[in-house]
């Protein structure tokens, strides 16, 4: 048993705080939303210069083999920082897909790329059906290849990426999944850009207008997609959980800090229960948040048998704490809180977000409950 | 990180939970209609079996009784004991257990340490603690009850209030006001009360759920020998204090053993309700419940497993175990909630007829749980120390 982090991973959270308050600070987060600067390719290579990219990919394939836990306090600082750009979706939702399910041909080719930080990847997981008119995206096979129709909606920096990895849904059976990468520049791939509350993370309307993908440009085999995908995802839902504490943590400190320092009625309205009480309550939630982060990255690395559960456990709950916490925090602050000066809206907006990021949230919870089903109904009192 | 066990502390689980299905073999029961009498004799006779098993007192020296042990022990124990001290009540001699005996072996004499350990690891004694009384409650430091000291004896007068289980205790924690002093705890003793003695009168409270756990502790010129009193005169807030976090700390883990338990229960009824109306498991707003029941419940369990991870590396938890015990009431709340919501319009049904669902178990359960957020510190006590003691905020 250990449940605090080694100096390693104090060090790496240290390093990264430090480099991000300087690199990404709340006036260059503006200043992304002032320019609507997509992609700062200059801020990009500095954090190639630090191995962030190569972090987490193995040592064969010129990474550095770190495991989830430090990969998270990475996220954790980075969600403090609300870092904009494609490392979330490049380093947590498609290097892993090639990790977990890609052939040695395609690990050696591409793996140490990304790890270099030349590549840049991300992830087509929603469908666009249902949204306005448009529809899921559809696969043709024919004796030499594959060619993609349709549209995927909020993909992730998809026109910054060099390529996009797809998975599609059979359509009689969605425990079948057939996962295909794109190389951006192939011709029929069209990038709609979406404006959406959060500048900081942009997403884009991938539409595929019969697009051409070799055999070649499968991962895994058919059967074990499904699987891939799940554990590729569990993985990143603990990685957003622990970028969505990095943000509720610095709004509470904010708000803290304020109800600190803010007199009225000739007292700091902390010392107010109305108020002291709302601070108590951002406290519980984070710690809370925190811990439940940290096991689902530990049993997911070990495989545990409720990894998938902790994952979704994990990744929910800290969906709800980035809201509440970042709606508390700015209540705390009064009217300065509605600002655009004050930072609290940049958090608000990244928390509201991210409960789409990776896929519609009102559905994680019945998605747990039949996990959690499955994992304990027949045990034993 | 790692949250799992080395493999020898796996290997004491596992000795461990052969003896207790051997010793305890399994038996049905829902519903709590014993009387507190009962209670204590069932009580009595599970902590005798554990002494004898050499499973009392894991951490305490075997010469006052105990096992010798170390705290992962102690709290693999607590975890694999949780389900058999529900069945036997374990919580009756709460106070004796965790209270008295982490207190007297820090902060009592030789004397006291033999008096009283053994007598409370083996079952003979059980203890009650009487700390509130009417004008002092979430401002507990106010206490009143007065103890004129004459010659070798304390003179005891004055009342208590919710003191669980003193109807059938046989000591009492109690803490007396020996100086009217400022700040107020700097005047408090902390003394052991026979709760036998002459002048002691026991008044049970019959709460909510129609039990009487609770009740008032009269004393009228009860004498109390100096010999009984637990640290130095005066000192004794910062004697209550002491063994609060620790003792906290290890609840925690017993807690979440516990509420994983009950967790298993709801879903083996939900289960069997789904045969019985057809929409239990499947109902989405059910499924809904129970993830944010099960979410809850994996926060304190974790915070749990992080904090005992803390008392074995030597520390001792501190204002933080404040959001522990909230969470702890909270899920209570929601535990009985969810599993009467699931019951259709059998919800209000609390006896064991054809219409109910676990013999009522939730009903009551559903009563008792509002006490919870209560005593011990109510939510805004905790909140109050969450703010002020681990965030720095000002004092009201």
């Amino acid at each position: 048993m250990r449940i605090e982090l080694n100096k390693n991973q104090e060090l790496i959270g240290r390093e990264a705080r430090r480099f991000l308050h300087k690199e990404c600070s709340s006036e260059f987060i503006r200043e992304v939303y002032d320019s609507e600067t997509v992609f700062d390719r200059k801020l990009w290579k500095k954090m190639v210069a630090l191995d962030w990219m190569a972090l987490n990919i193995p040592e064969g394939y010129g990474g550095l083999n770190a495991d989830l836990t430090d990969l998270c306090v990475l996220l954790g600082e980075m969600g403090r920082a609300l870092l904009p750009g494609p490392y979330f979706s490049t380093v947590l939702l498609s290097a892993p897909l090639l990790m977990e399910g890609g052939t040695e041909k395609q690990k050696s080719e591409l793996l140490p790329k990304i790890a270099d930080g030349e590549m840049i990847t991300t992830l087509a997981l929603h469908d666009a059906k249902g949204v306005n008119d448009r529809n899921g995206v559809k696969l043709e096979r024919y004796s030499d290849g594959f060619v993609i129709s349709g549209a995927k909606f909020l993909v992730p920096y998809a026109a910054e990426a060099d390529v996009i990895f797809v998975p599609v849904f059979h359509e009689n059976d969605q425990s079948m999944i057939t996962i295909l990468m794109v190389k951006t520049d192939t011709e029929g791939l069209e990038f709609r850009p979406l404006s959406t509350i959060d500048v900081s993370r942009k997403f884009y309307e991938v539409q595929f207008h019969s697009v051409p993908v070799s055999p070649e440009s499968v991962i895994g085999r058919e059967k074990e997609s499904r699987n891939i995908l799940d554990r590729v995802m569990s993985r990143a839902m603990v990685g957003l959980a622990a970028e969505n504490i990095g943000g509720a943590q610095i709004a509470m400190e904010y708000a803290i800090d304020y109800a600190k320092n803010r007199v009225q009625f000739g007292k700091p309205i902390g010392s107010f229960q109305a108020i002291k009480h709302q601070c108590a309550d951002l406290k519980i939630d984070i710690d809370g948040a925190e811990i439940l982060m940290y096991y689902a990255a530990w049993s997911c690395e070990n495989n545990m048998n409720d990894s998938r559960a902790a994952a979704l456990t994990a990744y929910i709950n800290s969906i709800e704490v980035f809201g509440r916490v970042t709606d508390i925090a700015t209540h705390i602050h009064g009217a300065l809180g509605v600002t655009w000066e004050n930072d609290m809206h940049l958090f608000y907006k990244r928390a509201w977000s991210n409960r789409y990021f990776l896929g519609e949230f009102k559905k994680k919870k019945p998605e747990l409950a039949d996990c959690i089903i499955d994992l304990m109904g027949d045990e034993q009192l | 990180m790692d949250f799992s066990f080395s493999e020898k502390n796996e290997h004491y689980r596992a000795r461990l939970k052969g003896w207790l299905k051997t010793t305890f073999p399994h038996e049905k029961s829902y519903r709590d209609n014993k009387t507190i009498e009962e209670k204590a004799s069932l009580y009595r006779m599970y902590q005798k079996k554990l002494f004898e098993g050499g499973y009392a007192g894991i951490r305490y020296p075997k010469s006052l009784g105990g096992a010798d042990g170390t705290l992962t022990e102690e709290i693999i124990t607590m975890e694999e004991t949780a389900p058999y001290a529900r069945r036997f009540f374990q919580n009756v001699n709460v106070a004796g257990l965790s209270m008295a005996l982490p207190t007297i072996f820090m902060a009592g004499t030789q004397d006291q340490k033999e008096s009283y350990i053994t007598n409370i690891l083996d079952g003979t004694h059980i203890w009650a603690q009487a700390f509130s009384e009417p004008n002092a409650g979430s401002d507990l430091a106010s206490l009143s009850l007065s103890a004129n000291k004459e010659n070798d004896v304390y003179v005891l007068n004055g009342q208590k209030i919710w003191s669980s289980y003193a109807q059938a205790a046989d000591y009492g924690l109690v803490l007396v006001r020996t100086l009217n002093s400022k700040p107020k705890h700097a005047g408090i003793t902390y003394l052991i009360v026979d709760l036998k003695s002459k002048g002691i009168t026991i008044r049970p409270i019959k709460q909510n759920t129609g039990n009487s756990e609770l009740n008032e502790i009269f004393f009228d010129d009860v004498s109390v020998s100096v010999k009984n009193r637990l640290g130095k005169e005066n000192e004794g807030w910062k004697v209550a204090l002491g063994t609060l976090g620790f003792e906290r700390g290890l609840g925690d883990v017993r807690d979440a053993a516990n509420f994983r338990m009950l967790f298993k229960q709801l879903l083996k009824t939900a289960i069997a309700l789904e045969n019985r109306q057809g929409y239990v498991v499947t109902d989405s707003s059910f499924k809904k419940e129970l993830a944010d029941l099960y979410i809850k419940m994996m926060v304190h369990r974790c915070l749990g497993r992080k904090s005992a991870y803390q008392i074995i590396k030597g520390k001792i938890p501190g204002p933080e175990s404040s959001i522990n015990k909230l969470l702890w009431a909270e899920l209570h709340h929601e535990f009985s909630e969810t599993a009467i919501s699931m019951q259709g319009l059998a919800g209000p049904i609390n006896d064991d007829s054809v219409y109910s669902v676990d013999m009522g178990f939730w009903q009551n359960y559903l009563l008792m749980a509002l006490g919870l957020s209560i005593g011990g510190g109510g939510t805004e006590i905790q909140k109050n120390i969450i703010a002020e003691r681990v965030l720095g905020l000002p004092r009201s």
